[in-house]
């Protein structure tokens, strides 16, 4: 199977500090990776230099191409789209026009109505309030209209960063199975950077440790799980 | 009764040019998150330029057409080198660049074409029509028409039109916006170029109203800020009735308060504004934004 | 505060002291000039700097301090130093009152509600004619030296100046400095924060508009005696631009910003206008937007910054 997103030899940092060292991550087509790390490891560091909002040295390869350099917004046309810390919503926009604008760079009308209505079938809450300014949501709801928006673009690959920060357990759980649904019946592949790690390792196919910069232990997802230093230190085992 | 109407006809005239600029104001503030002091200067400048068109032979409603072309490029470019660089900074330092272009621009007006004033050819008729006792000028009906044209452009470009939503997205949240693919810098690019456009369209109106002289704006531009204002700065809606508010409060002052004074009637509209902050600070037409902390 | 401290300090108040006996009349008569617009540049940063409230109508207290004190020595032929007491009350007391209207507004709309304030000066000088000497001015009797001092008259007005700057300095410095200062910065920087940490946004608002108004005002009566000529059109709406360029150049939020403010005020329009008499307001903005492309932080708040990297290495 091949890659959709290749990451070799990434190094980042925002000025003179240097955040990431030779980073180099892997996510397979049609799967799901997960980036584990504690605080101030470097993983949104990691995906907005993918997303192109970091500059970086070293390469990232989206479908085999290069598009290390390039900038955020035309990175995100060629399909990358980056669910971003925060949630990133807009807040003037309404959760319908938040959803739309996710399809912006697309023309095929007809499919992103389609679209729109699956995403509205996911996320039963976001149709309730279609016409409702987003920044009025919750913070559960706002994290599936980032989901959502990302889905919008058709992506090659999802690149989501602590989905799960600010919200309920329960929110979390259905919020969870919903990327797993969305990966194995849309095919979406994803990227998620969690400090939570017991979701995100039974929804993932792959997995990497990230610390201080560097990844230190990288293998399938229930390898990683099952090692003892990883269940004490992330799974609280 | 008659008077009190043709009072309220003067105030919608000259309101409809506050308006008109308040419109400009409004734009890039939605665009951009700017409040772009200099739009005034930059207006006059236009309208200067669309004087010395109109001295080479180019009848007056082309020359306003030209010159709306022309004012885009400068708008793009005034964004480009003066404002991209700062846009992400603090409220003062984008204060003081945007008053740092008013100097510049009015300076330059004054450079390029002296400081004397000029008349310019009105690209409306000179006709009016009596309708009762009543005068009603197809000035002032073409201001009218011009403002809810540019209005009404404005609103259905906005709310109903892809390149509005991205324009709104890109002023909403300029990180989210490159990550669905909007390109933010030509998004900000055609906020400033069709504001500078509308300045131009405001900037004909004023001068074929007044004498073209490189300070007419400077009254203006406060009074325009005062309508955008009233609006709560993101109401296109709220621009148009602010200008119409001031333009007759300054009206009505001027006829019924004739124990003020000339000098003193000026600040008449702006202590109504003034009121309307202290009241309702957001502005009459603003939402209350209730910001997370 | 070592030796090393008191020894520049005598230095400087020597060399302050000895200016008008070594310089040209004129470079005293402007350096007083200097001073009177580095007092009321204080103010503005007081306002602007450090309590984060933009205002753009400065120069209605300028006015006000000038024409008040103009106004009393010439109608009430009181002394110049009473003057410029009257000027301090009349602005502090007006700029409290508009410091009510500023607690409920941020950012643009105060900038708005004070260039409302900055526009309003010339009309009403104007309509208040029989007073003020409208567009024709006043003319004001600059001090006088005691006949026992032997100093000229430029000199005199420049020690007069000297000392009330000092001591605005001083009492500005002492301001700013220590828990109050920590208090306005709080204020500035997240008003929210600060309340509930229970400091009174609201009243040191209102109070850092009297303030910093009461040296606006100061500043202008200060002026009143180095000019000797008041009109309307001296304080227009360009003028408290030029403010608010000064002491950003200068530094915001730092007092000795203000001394450069002065300097800036003093000497870069008639330098512009040298440059190119057309083009003087294009000097002026590109001074300005240059200033904010490379040293936001002003010149004196980049050298401070520089220092402090220095003493970190």
């Amino acid at each position: 199977m091949k890659n959709v997103l290749e990451i070799k030899a990434l190094t980042a940092g925002y000025g003179r500090i240097s955040v990431l060292h030779e980073v180099s991550i892997s996510v397979r087509e049609g799967s799901i990776a997960v980036l584990l790390g504690a605080n101030g490891a470097g993983k949104t560091t990691t995906l907005r230099a993918v997303s192109g909002l970091l500059k970086s040295s070293g390469q990232i390869l989206l479908d085999g191409q290069d598009i290390s350099g390039q900038s955020a917004d035309s990175i995100a046309r060629r399909g990358v789209a980056h669910a971003a810390e925060g949630r990133g919503t807009f807040t003037d926009l309404t959760v319908e026009e938040n959803l739309r604008v996710g399809a912006y760079r697309r023309n095929d009308k007809a499919e992103i109505a389609n679209d729109l209505e699956k995403m509205y079938g996911l996320f039963p809450r976001l149709k309730e309030r279609r016409a409702q300014k987003a920044g009025s949501l919750s913070g559960g709801e706002q994290q599936m209209l980032a989901v959502g928006r990302a889905l919008m673009l058709r992506p090659r690959v999802m690149l989501l960063d602590e989905p799960s920060l600010g919200l309920a357990p329960v929110i979390i759980n259905s919020l969870f199975e919903t990327f797993s649904r969305v990966n194995q019946e849309l095919g979406v592949s994803m990227l998620i950077v969690e400090q939570n790690a017991n979701l995100a390792l039974q929804i993932a196919h792959d997995a990497y440790v990230l610390e201080s910069g560097a990844i230190t232990l990288s293998g399938p997802a229930s390898e990683i799980a099952s090692l003892d230093g990883i269940r004490a230190a992330y799974l609280g085992a | 009764m008659q008077y009190f109407l043709q009072q309220l006809l003067n105030g919608v005239t000259s309101g409809a040019v506050y308006a008109s600029l308040g419109l400009a104001l409004v734009l890039i503030y939605r665009t951009t998150n700017i409040a772009n002091f200099a739009q005034g200067e930059m207006a006059t400048f236009s309208a200067f330029l669309t004087w010395q068109i109109t001295q080479w032979g180019v009848p007056i409603l082309w020359s306003i057409l030209i010159v709306m072309a022309l004012s885009i490029v400068i708008g793009a470019i005034v964004y480009a080198v003066v404002v991209r660089p700062v846009q992400h900074k603090d409220e003062m330092t984008i204060i003081i660049v945007t008053l740092g272009l008013f100097l510049a621009f009015n300076s330059a007006t004054g450079a390029i074409w002296g400081f004397m004033q000029k008349s310019s050819p009105s690209p409306f008729p000179a006709y009016a029509w009596t309708l009762g006792p009543l005068r009603i000028s197809a000035e002032l009906l073409s201001f009218v028409l011009v403002l809810l044209a540019v209005s009404g452009g404005l609103y259905l470009l906005f709310q109903k039109t892809r390149l509005g939503m991205a324009l709104r997205a890109a002023a909403s949240n300029a990180q989210s916006a490159q990550l669905v693919g909007i390109p933010y810098t030509k998004m900000m690019i055609l906020g400033w170029g069709m504001a500078a456009a509308l300045g131009a369209v405001s900037g004909a109106l004023v001068a074929s109203r007044l004498t073209l002289d490189p300070n007419m704006m400077a009254d203006v531009i406060i009074y325009a800020f005062a309508s955008a204002v009233v609006g709560g700065m993101s109401s296109y809606v709220g621009a148009v009735v602010g200008g119409i508010v001031v333009g007759v409060s300054q009206a009505f002052s001027t006829a019924y308060l004739p124990g003020l004074g000339a000098d003193l009637q000026i600040i008449v509209p702006l202590l109504l504004i003034v009121a309307v902050l202290i009241v309702k600070p957001e502005g009459l037409f603003g939402k209350t934004v209730a910001a997370r902390v | 505060m070592n030796i090393k401290h008191i020894l520049a300090g005598l230095l400087v108040a020597a060399l302050l002291i000895a200016i008008p006996l070594v310089v040209p009349g004129y470079l005293t008569f402007q350096l007083s000039g200097v001073m009177a617009y580095a007092v009321a540049a204080i103010g503005l940063n007081l306002i602007t700097g450090y309590a984060g409230q933009i205002s753009l109508g400065h120069n209605a207290f300028f006015a006000l301090g000038a024409y008040s004190a103009a106004m009393s020595m010439t109608y009430f032929h009181v002394h110049y130093m009473t003057s410029v007491l009257i000027a301090a009350v009349v602005t502090f007391v007006v700029g409290y009152l508009s410091g009510f209207p500023a607690q409920r507004l941020r950012g643009l709309y105060l900038a708005l509600i004070t260039l409302v304030l900055a526009v309003s000066v010339s009309p009403v000088i104007k309509h208040f004619k029989a007073v003020t000497g409208g567009m024709a001015g006043l003319a004001i009797e600059r001090p006088a030296p005691p006949a026992w001092t032997g100093l000229s008259k430029d000199a005199w007005i420049y020690y007069t100046v000297l000392s009330i700057t000092v001591l605005c300095f001083y009492l500005a410095r002492n301001f700013v400095a220590g828990s109050t200062g920590r208090a306005l910065t709080a204020v500035r920087v997240s008003p929210l924060a600060a309340s509930s940490m229970g400091v009174n946004v609201n009243g040191y608002k209102v109070l850092i508009f009297g303030l910093g108004s009461m040296l606006g005002g100061i500043g202008g009566a200060l002026f009143n005696f180095s000019i000797g000529f008041i009109a309307p059109d001296s304080f227009n709406l360009l003028l408290s631009v030029s403010f608010l360029a000064a002491i950003v150049v200068g530094g915001l939020g730092t007092i000795w910003g203000a001394l450069i403010a002065g300097l800036f005020l003093q000497f870069v329009p008639s330098y512009a206008s040298d440059l190119s008499e057309a083009l003087s307001g294009a000097v002026y903005g590109a001074i300005l937007i240059i200033c904010m492309f490379f040293m936001p932080k002003g010149i004196v708040g980049s050298l401070l910054e520089w220092m402090r990297a220095r003493n970190m290495k």
